[in-house]
């Protein structure tokens, strides 16, 4: 299968790039191609115009920049793996990136295709939001800064307009120390997520969570903060019941229509009180593994879970 | 054969060290163009979606899916293909190693088995990996024939002579 005709652009430069996209109409934008260009192979998706944005250097690289990282949308997922910088500032990310496709894909795939491609289960976009992301968008006459919680305007659709692309993406920093927890259910193994949770947490000296996010992804359409489980975590002294009583709260998320649920799984029948069995367990899993790292001989108070 | 609109781009690469220089359909992809543009049939085409492994070729000595790029994509850069292994005719460590082991049987796969471990073998900031980081790293290759526990010997047993000799 090859992909309908269309235009090739190469811009080398960010302005070239958003100047593309003012001007051209029913075009596309190329990051890592791992998840558009089997689309197209398919005939899926077509379009008049790619924008391939994969010889723009300044898209790229990974910087501390007043206690966040920011990290340039077309960094590909290996370069986030094999940072120094993302390993000692973000030590989830190397654990979530383990699940991304493969080692051949993540040398293409790029963070900020992964967040703009938006499947329910993004792995990239859990990671994000445990960190408080903030997507940078740019067109021609808009220049904004989103909270990640107001990106998914759907079902893989991210708030961003036909003319405007994703250029950055800042994380909060944790305080070094800090406990994560990251886990992942698929079919098979490195098959697509089903579910996922990841979870963040910091433990004061005497043995309570200070601060903590967890996000389960896989229920609703795109990955969602457990608030409420949250609130229930902060101050507590971590342990099983608690982490497995926060967990619970995943049963009121919201999940997306059996309709899409079709859509997104053609080939078989994952039901939405499943999906949200899931969040359950790995979210409990998540906490449990937060808890223990925060929790462990260096960091913390060392204390265990009851 | 030309493009439906008529526009083709020029692509100037490097392929297992040799300069080409085309002109291609943007539709055409890194695989269709090795094999059909330059003649290097040793990259299989299997899935068309990434996901099989049968593609994978290095891009600036990196394994990629040939599948999911263009060769528009690969101007200016250096592609290297299975058949810069054998020098001279004569099977490198790892190739001596699959074949020792008995490590392919149709040979559909084998390709991209060999450019994916040439990757992960070159990396030096790994220790020498375990059976476990190999089937992990080799997750991404699927084969029909063989079961790959002749594959993870084969790939042992490189990743050992190759440590010892500096990087493949």
């Amino acid at each position: 299968m090859r992909p309908a005709p269309f235009s090739y652009h190469v811009p080398t430069s960010e302005p070239e790039a958003l100047a593309l996209l003012g001007e051209l109409d029913d075009a596309r934008v190329l990051a890592g191609g791992q998840s558009l260009v089997p689309l197209l192979n398919f005939r899926a998706v077509r379009c008049a115009h790619l924008v391939d944005l994969n010889d723009i250097e300044e898209l790229a690289g990974v910087r501390r920049a007043d206690g966040r990282l920011v990290i340039g949308a077309m960094t590909r997922q290996r370069d986030l793996a094999e940072s120094q910088l993302v390993a000692e500032a973000s030590p989830i990310t190397g654990e979530a990136l383990r699940f991304v496709g493969h080692l051949a894909t993540r040398t293409r795939g790029t963070l900020g295709g992964s967040l703009c491609n938006l499947d329910p289960c993004t792995e990239l976009y859990t990671v994000s939001a445990l960190q408080d992301a903030v997507l940078h968008v740019k067109g021609l006459r808009c220049d904004r800064q989103i909270p990640i919680a107001s990106w998914p305007s759907g079902y893989m659709t991210p708030a961003l307009g036909t003319d405007e692309m994703l250029t950055e993406i800042s994380w909060r920093i944790w305080p070094p120390g800090h406990g994560h927890g990251f886990a992942e259910f698929s079919q098979r193994h490195h098959d697509y997520a089903i579910a996922t949770a990841g979870a963040l947490m910091t433990v004061t000296g005497d043995g309570r969570i200070d601060q903590v996010a967890a996000v389960v992804a896989g229920v609703a359409a795109a990955p969602v903060r457990l608030t409420a489980g949250e609130a229930m975590l902060h101050g507590g002294p971590g342990s099983q019941g608690l982490f497995a009583e926060a967990a619970q709260t995943c049963l009121a998320l919201e999940p997306f229509s059996d309709q899409v649920a079709a859509q997104h799984y053609p080939h078989r029948f994952v039901s939405a009180s499943y999906r949200k069995h899931l969040s359950v367990v790995l979210t409990r899993r998540a906490l449990s593994l937060a808890w223990g790292r925060a929790t462990a001989t260096g960091n913390g108070s060392g204390h265990a879970a009851a | 054969m030309p493009p439906p609109n008529g526009h083709t781009h020029r692509v100037a690469c490097q392929v297992n060290g040799v300069e080409i220089e085309r002109e291609v359909d943007p539709r055409t992809s890194l695989a269709d163009f090795l094999r059909r543009d330059l003649g290097l049939t040793g990259t299989h085409i299997g899935c068309e979606h990434g996901v099989c492994g049968a593609c994978t070729v290095l891009l600036d000595k990196r394994s990629v899916r040939s599948c999911l790029l263009f060769a528009v994509q690969v101007n200016g850069k250096a592609v290297t293909t299975v058949e810069a292994l054998a020098a001279d005719g004569k099977l490198n460590p790892l190739q001596a190693a699959f074949r020792a082991h008995h490590a392919l049987q149709c040979g559909y796969c084998t390709s991209g088995f060999l450019m994916t471990l040439t990757d992960v073998l070159s990396t030096t900031t790994t220790p020498e990996p375990t059976e476990a980081d190999l089937r992990e790293a080799l997750s991404g290759n699927l084969c029909r024939c063989t079961g790959y526990q002749n594959i993870i010997d084969a790939a042992l047993d490189a990743a050992r002579g190759l440590r010892g000799g500096g990087d493949g």
